[in-house]
């Protein structure tokens, strides 16, 4: 039975000329895992706005074609907010209550169900993900998994058949991803629901796929199975194909980087340890020589102290103990100019922290705030970034990619010693992933230079770092090549290991 | 019945309404007595509460915040008035009429104001520990749905943009951004770019979390309730003793008590018996709920 229905549907957001979903037909039918993938801005989460009933009645704009659910005009369906349900990307700003319990029920509670119904779907709820022990939590105490968990619950309370996941797992680390797609999967194959699923990294969703839609500057592309579209996209689309484990057996090929041979060393720490007053340590005793000429990715379960070191190394804390040297020369000996020329920091989202007016203009903030006058650097970096055409635009009013390439250009122009990111391809298409990847490598190409990043994106390291950090607990296990972790026993393995 | 642990209580007032009458209560008392006696005793029950109510850690980040602007606001009201008879330090007028002078008066009454102040803020930060914050928004959205939105709206995004200013203050100190150098208004200055990162973020943020709130429904028809806000005892007991409080203000503003005058000179502390006992009725019968909550806690423990 034909759940969705799209016949030759093109949408256009309000004042926009070009058409997100450019002649679009599919259906959906009943108890499919579907896939939807594709490149940033290629109209994968327009079509599942427009799929959950959000488009054109939240937005606006205009759209042209047929919708049908069950059937029936989709615009005609009543109660269908009660059948199809969708959660999207960032835990943090779909949580609406303070407590578990009352997030659950919210939706119900709008939907006007009796109390007795909503107890009864509640229990259901709480027994089916395994959320009985966090019932009574405040949300805000909650893991990004526990979050994204919640809000699952939240739409599986208010009843529908159909479920929309825009990237849900883009925010969580690679455990709660895990934990996240099994319940997927206890939902489609034990209870028969409809899934469609928008997800970056496919590692761990693409197996539990019936079908996959590709979609590809607001067309579609590809509708195949799964198995078809893989052997379809092997040649053309293969970054979007699960492949941690063959990247790292690429990585082994990789050129010992030069700077690594010389042992010149970027970034020095000894004896390291950090804690926020009044509480437990979050760093403790790191002892560590991070290359020049390298990618160091740092990886670790969430609260082993990643960002935390990440900032004690760009001078923004203070270490309890121990001491930190930028090659060679103690980072508090830096004055701050010094250390502005010589450490750039990025932290999670940077797109969301650019606020000039042009392009022109955050890239000019930058040099400013260096104290460096040569403007032909501008210039350079715009044409480096591709950011020519765009440099009179406002920052906020461009595309997600192009957004994250000007926040990476915004530091680029100061043409730092040391580049350190907290997790910069966090809810990133493939596509933008191998960006950010090309620019890293290119940017160590220059052996005076070093970039750390925090990641939880396995391919994405797999992809770039010439080392691995592994943090713990705030101490650190290891630090060695990607290729030697392919034998390693510990938590990382376990990662790698569903591929 | 709500049997939920919310700071591991079982049992404590959770209607909005006796919460609110019983706060404000606590609150105007602050602000109505200004017998050092009475506030003494009304400074030592506030912070009896938020023992209680597991709110010390809350409390004293809140006091950390607020009394450099507090002690602030004494020194300069001290230094500016000049009132009162008793006369600790003088500076000869430089220019007529604008000399310097400090009493004792003075220093009591700004003490007393400042004492006050913190048990304000006290106050509301005991009405965000006794509170469910859910159930207030439950009990509005009856009453103001769409203003309830924009409660609901701010609630859930003042703390995400905080955090998140956090970070983009990082990311500008890396850009060469100096908050720091400088005066006053070169710090301002240096800030702006902040306060268009907030803007520009709560916008956005609240694009999202409209969108989720579209998505779950809110708004489509009449609501229902997993849970009334039945009225249990404690929010009985609390919105009776919050209403006595309210009488007994009523009664002492036309009487007099709990007053004291400090200008032109201050009036003895201690003038009379009346003054003591009628104090320290008003200090057990505040704190006689939570005594009550204490005892049964104990019970339970042991």
């Amino acid at each position: 039975m034909k759940i969705f229905e799209f016949e030759s549907v093109r949408y256009f957001y309000p004042g926009a000329e070009i058409p997100a979903l450019n002649n679009i037909s599919f259906s959906i039918h009943r108890g499919e895992f579907v896939l939807l993938l594709g490149p940033s801005g290629g109209g994968k989460s327009t079509a599942a706005r427009v799929l959950a009933g959000l488009i054109p009645k939240y937005y606006g704009g205009r759209l042209l074609g047929n919708v049908h659910y069950r059937g029936q005009p989709l615009s005609e369906c009543k109660e269908f907010r009660q059948h199809v349900g969708i959660v999207f990307q960032n835990p943090e700003r779909q949580i609406l209550a303070h407590e578990v319990e009352n997030e659950i029920v919210l939706g119900m509670e709008n939907l006007g169900f009796p109390p007795q119904e909503m107890k009864q779907r509640l229990e259901q709820v709480l027994s089916l993900l395994s959320l009985g022990s966090i019932r009574f939590r405040r949300t805000d105490e909650l893991s990004g998994g526990e979050k994204q968990k919640v809000i699952l619950g939240a739409i599986l309370a208010m009843g529908p058949g159909t479920l929309i996941l825009d990237e849900p797992t883009s925010q969580l680390d690679p455990d709660g991803a895990v934990v996240f797609l099994s319940a997927l999967q206890k939902l489609h194959r034990d209870l028969g629901y409809t899934i469609i699923l928008i997800e970056h990294r496919t590692n761990h969703c693409f197996t539990l796929a019936d079908r996959v839609l590709f979609f590809d500057q607001g067309r579609l592309t590809a509708d195949a199975t799964a198995s078809t579209f893989a052997e379809i996209a092997a040649e053309k689309q293969s970054c979007y194909l699960p492949r941690t484990a063959s990247r790292i057996s690429h990585s082994s090929t990789r050129e010992k980087p030069a700077s690594a041979i010389e042992t010149k060393v970027g970034i020095s720490a000894r004896n390291l340890s950090f804690s926020y007053a009044g509480h437990a340590p979050v760093i403790t005793g790191v002892n560590i020589d991070i290359p020049k000429g390298c990618v160091t990715a740092i990886i670790g379960d969430n609260g082993a102290g990643k960002s935390t070191l990440l900032k004690l190394f760009a001078g923004l804390l203070k270490p309890s103990d121990g001491e930190i040297s930028v090659s060679g020369k103690p980072i508090n000996f830096l004055l701050p100019r010094e250390k502005v020329l010589a450490i750039g920091y990025l932290p999670q989202q940077p797109d969301d922290f650019l606020f000039n007016d042009t392009v022109e203009e955050e890239l000019q903030f930058s040099l400013r705030g260096a104290d460096v006058l040569d403007h032909s650097r501008v210039e350079e970096v715009l044409r480096l970034f591709n950011l020519e055409s765009l440099r009179s635009k406002h920052p906020r009013a461009l595309s997600i990619g192009e957004r994250e390439r000007v926040a990476l250009a915004s530091v680029w122009i100061t043409a730092h010693q040391i580049l350190l990111l907290d997790e910069p391809t966090r809810g990133t298409s493939p596509d933008r992933r191998s960006f950010w990847a090309a620019m890293f490598r290119q940017y160590v190409s220059n052996s005076n230079r070093t970039v750390v990043c925090v990641s939880q994106d396995m391919d994405f390291v797999a992809e770039c770092a010439d080392y691995i950090l592994i943090l713990k607990d705030g101490i650190l296990r290891k630090y060695v090549s990607p290729v030697d972790l392919t034998g390693d026993t510990s938590a990382v393995e376990s990662r790698l290991a569903p591929v | 019945m709500f049997q939920r642990s919310i700071n591991g209580l079982y049992w404590r007032p959770r209607h909005p309404l006796s919460v609110a009458v019983y706060v404000s209560a606590l609150a105007v008392t602050a602000m109505v007595f200004t017998h050092p006696l009475y506030l003494l005793l009304l400074g030592a029950i506030l912070l009896f509460h938020v023992a209680v109510f597991n709110g010390w850690e809350k409390w004293k980040d809140y006091i950390r915040t607020t009394s450099s602007y507090v002690v602030l606001f004494v020194a300069i009201n001290v230094l500016v008035n000049g009132e009162g008879e008793t006369v600790i330090w003088k500076m000869p007028a430089l220019v007529p009429g604008l000399g310097v002078k400090i009493s004792l008066e003075e220093i009591y009454y700004n003490l007393r104001l400042c004492s006050q102040m913190l048990m304000l803020l006290t106050c509301f930060l005991l009405y965000s520990i006794m509170q469910d914050v859910d159930s207030v928004l439950k009990f509005l959205l009856r009453v103001a749905p769409r203003s309830t939105l924009t409660l609901i709206l701010t609630s859930l995004l003042v703390p995400l943009v905080r955090r998140r200013l956090s970070d983009a203050e990082d990311a500008l100190i890396c850009r060469g951004a100096r908050f720091e150098k400088g005066g006053l208004l070169d710090k301002i200055r240096a800030r702006l770019p902040l306060i268009k990162i907030a803007l520009q973020s709560c916008l956005e943020g609240s694009w999202e979390t409209t969108e989720a709130l579209e998505a779950r429904a809110y708004g489509v028809g009449p609501r229902t309730s997993l849970r009334l806000l039945a009225w249990q005892t404690a929010d009985i007991a609390a919105l009776c003793l919050g209403l006595s409080i309210w009488a007994w203000l009523g009664i002492t503003a036309l009487n007099g008590e709990g007053k004291l005058s400090y200008f032109p000179v201050l009036e003895p502390v201690f003038n009379s018996v009346r003054v003591s006992s009628m104090a320290f009725i008003f200090v057990v019968s505040t704190a006689l709920p939570v005594a009550c909550l204490c005892l049964r806690r104990f019970h339970e423990n042991f």
